[in-house]
């Protein structure tokens, strides 16, 4: 049983551990996507971003190739790591419970 | 165990393999006993209980050549960096798999970690893991050796 919770217990600091770790990351990427709207015939950038629950357009105008790679990447890693890190924390929890039986962690 | 932790730590291994690393590195610690299984497909054979860790040991760092950026590599697969504690050496995290890095440790004992920058990680010293590749035994895969 000792092992048992031993194991249980590595696994519960990874899992702390590996949350930290997203949650930088997830800070680390640039904030806000890139749309593009067509107004008389030309294409312009706008960042779109939350701000204190409103949403904000800010103008970019034309923006290189590279930095709209740069959102894209940011974009898909920014689904990849909100669903990693929704794991980690069903896993916390998990974890928590399995090793909480009826004392305390 | 899960499949996916299962066909996530081949996608690791085969990419080591494509970028040239995996020759240099040895599969250690309980992850090994999943390749065991078809070593000893004529013996009833099963598993034991393992964690999320999966201990690769760098044979001998110095003789990579090409430089690969393992982190790099494998970020795609959602894998983030993790330092542990106050030794700074790097763990590459993913809910279902912990990819460690080990080389042996040889002279005076450090708590240091060892830069291995032809991999872009810093590996864990570990005593005596030169006397493992003694009894190396190698596996082929689908897709890697």
């Amino acid at each position: 049983m000792r092992v048992l919770k031993g194991v249980l217990k590595e696994e519960l600091d990874n899992s702390l551990r590996m949350k930290k770790n997203y949650e930088r990351e997830l800070a680390r990427l640039p904030k806000g996507s890139l749309i593009k709207k067509k107004i008389k015939g030309h294409e312009y950038y706008y960042l779109v971003v939350r701000e204190g629950g409103k949403v904000r357009f800010i103008y970019k105008g034309k923006v290189s190739e590279q930095e709209l790679e740069k959102y894209k990447q940011a974009k898909e890693y920014r689904a990849k790591y909100r669903k990693l890190l929704s794991e980690v924390k069903k896993q916390i929890r998990f974890l928590r419970s399995a090793l909480r039986g009826k004392e305390p962690v | 165990m899960e499949k996916s932790q299962y066909e996530l730590c081949l996608e690791v291994l085969r990419r080591l393999d494509k970028a040239g690393v995996l020759k240099h590195i040895v599969l250690v610690g309980s992850w090994c006993m999943l390749f065991y299984k078809s070593y000893f497909a004529s013996a009833e054979y099963a598993p034991i209980l393992k964690t999320r860790d999966v201990d690769l040991y760098v044979l001998q760092p110095s003789a990579i050549g090409a430089k690969t950026d393992v982190p790099e590599l494998l970020k795609d697969l959602g894998f983030v960096i993790g330092f542990t504690g106050s030794q700074g050496y790097i763990r590459l995290e993913h809910p279902e798999l912990i990819v460690e890095f080990l080389v042996a440790e040889k002279g005076r004992p450090s708590d240091k970690p060892y830069p291995v920058p032809q991999l872009g990680v810093n590996a864990q010293r570990l005593r005596f893991l030169e006397l493992l590749p003694a009894t190396l035994s190698w596996r082929k895969s689908k897709t890697c050796r």
